[in-house]
């Protein structure tokens, strides 16, 4: 089986890839799926700005896009993505696809988590003659940021299963490497180098998430 | 759907009123058209002569600021510390941090908590929580306090040292109370004046010892008698002779001899079989059952005369 060395350049260049993609994808992923799950929230029934439409629109571009399979949002999106950044292949290429499907995810999880807030904190703030705006930010944030943490890991986390899927545009990255080598070339060594890594990558986000979402709750009982 | 309707209400200056009722009354509601937390479809909320409910949005957050508000769960911020979540309405107003700084100390001492300034509510007591909860909301000295079952979460002793604070709070800053409650004793042991609310309506109200030693609506009735508990069953009393009679009696003439005056000069005598006596605020009263011995005439003529000191006598076995 172990037929030559492990192209460990080629390794280090994949976790490259899959780090940046990872990076910018949540870098652009996390404030768009915030703004568009603190809507989504907002204008649900019986919330402060309650706007049916509005609410049933957002949540259905939401679950459109979240039921499309990622290799298929990939191609899809294309012309937008070459429209956004001059190309539709490589690792830029996959970052809009990346975001447009991890966008909805994260705005989900957003408006799971501001459910969450017990509302008479909200009241109670409304009750202070807080302004609206700082009601949004000072109170329902700030109570959901372990939630919110929480929904960012879980959105990491799906992320770095996408990113495998980016080689189908010449993306790059681990999931790819252990496509080409260790499926289609037989380097089973590779394989297992590469699926390590994934391993530990999605192993650290989690620890890292979930030391976050401790720090961010402060709900200590003593 | 309409919670609440034809309520008319008037609260003074610098009083304690409670606003008493079964669960799903409309207290609650009630509470919260007084900040407009809930916005009633039609009539007007006057605090401090502005009128509520003609407000914009700017000018309502205003005047809610100088109206306090406290609540059964408390609803302090869970991620902030006790310090934090007294300074957050203090922050609204843009006041320099050392003040802010000095007033939140300040707060945390009226309440006692000043040792726990650092807590997170998860580290604290629901009591200490509630006080907490009062901290924040003195903070911007507010003219009215508003209590919406504040003491319904906490055990009996700490209710009771709560309802002390408030009390201390409406003495020493002269903030007038406005609670919402479902139990009498929390009425009994602080408010100056009560209403009774049942579906929606106002249906009886009063100064608390009118209303607690006179309640006439069925409801109100009910409440007190949940919290004053004299033993009604039928016992011993009925099979050994004689009247027996129940007794009320309140104010002053508490204090007077009226009973052994009454039976003076007269061959009856008395057993007191079962009673209470206490006073209500500041009024002393007594309910007593007790049983008249001797010739019938002569137990008619003291009743009478108790009736002429104004004690109420009801005779259960002879009235039908």
């Amino acid at each position: 089986m172990w037929r030559d060395e492990i192209p460990w350049p080629l390794v280090w260049d994949a976790t490259r890839e899959t780090l940046i993609m990872l990076g910018a994808s949540l870098a652009f992923a996390v404030p768009i799926g915030l703004v568009i799950g603190v809507l989504i929230f907002l204008t649900s029934p019986g919330n402060f700005w309650q706007q049916t439409w509005v609410y049933r629109l957002l949540s259905l571009v939401v679950n459109v896009l979240r039921s499309v399979p990622f290799v298929i949002l990939l191609i899809y999106v294309m012309p937008l993505t070459r429209l956004l950044v001059g190309t539709s292949i490589g690792v830029e290429g996959a970052i809009p696809p990346l975001v447009i499907a991890a966008a909805p995810f994260f705005a989900r999880m957003t408006e799971i988590s501001l459910r969450e807030v017990d509302r008479g904190v909200l009241e109670a703030a409304e009750a202070m003659g807080t302004p609206r705006l700082v009601i949004i930010w000072r109170v329902l944030l700030r109570e959901a940021r372990g939630g919110l943490m929480a929904g960012v890991t879980m959105t990491a986390i799906n992320l770095v299963s996408y990113t495998a899927m980016a080689g189908v545009i010449g993306g790059g990255g681990l999931g790819d490497l252990a496509i080409r080598f260790g499926y289609q070339r037989f380097r089973s060594d590779v394989m297992f180098v590469t699926v390590v890594l994934l391993i530990v990558l999605v192993q650290l986000l989690q620890t890292g998430g979930d030391r976050l979402v401790r720090h961010f709750s402060r709900k200590t009982h003593n | 759907m309409t919670v609440i309707d034809h309520v008319s209400l008037e609260v003074a200056k610098g009083e304690i009123f409670g606003i008493i009722g079964p669960s799903g009354a409309g207290k609650s509601t009630l509470l919260r058209c007084i900040n407009l937390l809930a916005r009633p479809d039609s009539g007007t909320v006057t605090v401090a002569g502005v009128d509520m409910t003609r407000l914009g949005t700017k000018q309502l957050q205003e005047e809610r600021r100088k109206i306090g508000m406290i609540f059964q769960h408390f609803n302090l911020l869970s991620t902030a510390t006790a310090r934090e979540n007294v300074a957050f309405p203090l922050k609204l107003q843009k006041l320099p941090r050392e003040e802010i700084r000095r007033r939140v100390d300040e707060l945390l001492e009226t309440v006692g908590m000043r040792e726990h300034a650092d807590k997170y509510p998860a580290q604290l007591s629901g009591g200490q929580q509630q006080r907490v909860g009062i901290a924040r909301a003195l903070a911007n000295h507010p003219d009215v306090l508003l209590c919406d079952e504040a003491t319904s979460a906490l055990d009996q002793e700490t209710t009771r040292s709560v309802l002390e604070l408030l009390r201390d709070i409406n003495r020493k800053l002269g903030v007038t109370i406005l609670l919402v409650t479902h139990e009498m004793d929390v009425v009994r042991s602080i408010c100056d004046r009560v209403a009774v609310m049942h579906r929606g309506r106002i249906v009886e109200s009063g100064t608390t010892p009118e209303l607690l030693l006179r309640p006439r609506h069925p409801v109100t009735r009910e409440l007190v008698r949940q919290t004053e508990e004299p033993d009604e069953r039928p016992g011993f009393e009925a099979d050994a002779g004689g009247t027996v009679v129940r007794i009320f009696y309140a104010g002053e003439s508490a204090g007077e001899p009226v009973l052994s005056e009454a039976v003076s000069g007269t061959s009856v005598r008395f057993v007191i079989l079962r009673g209470i006596v206490s006073r209500i605020r500041d009024v002393p009263y007594g309910r007593l059952t007790v049983r008249l011995t001797g010739p019938s005439d002569e137990v008619q003529a003291v009743i009478e005369k108790l009736g002429r000191r104004g004690w109420e006598v009801e005779r259960p076995d002879v009235a039908g």
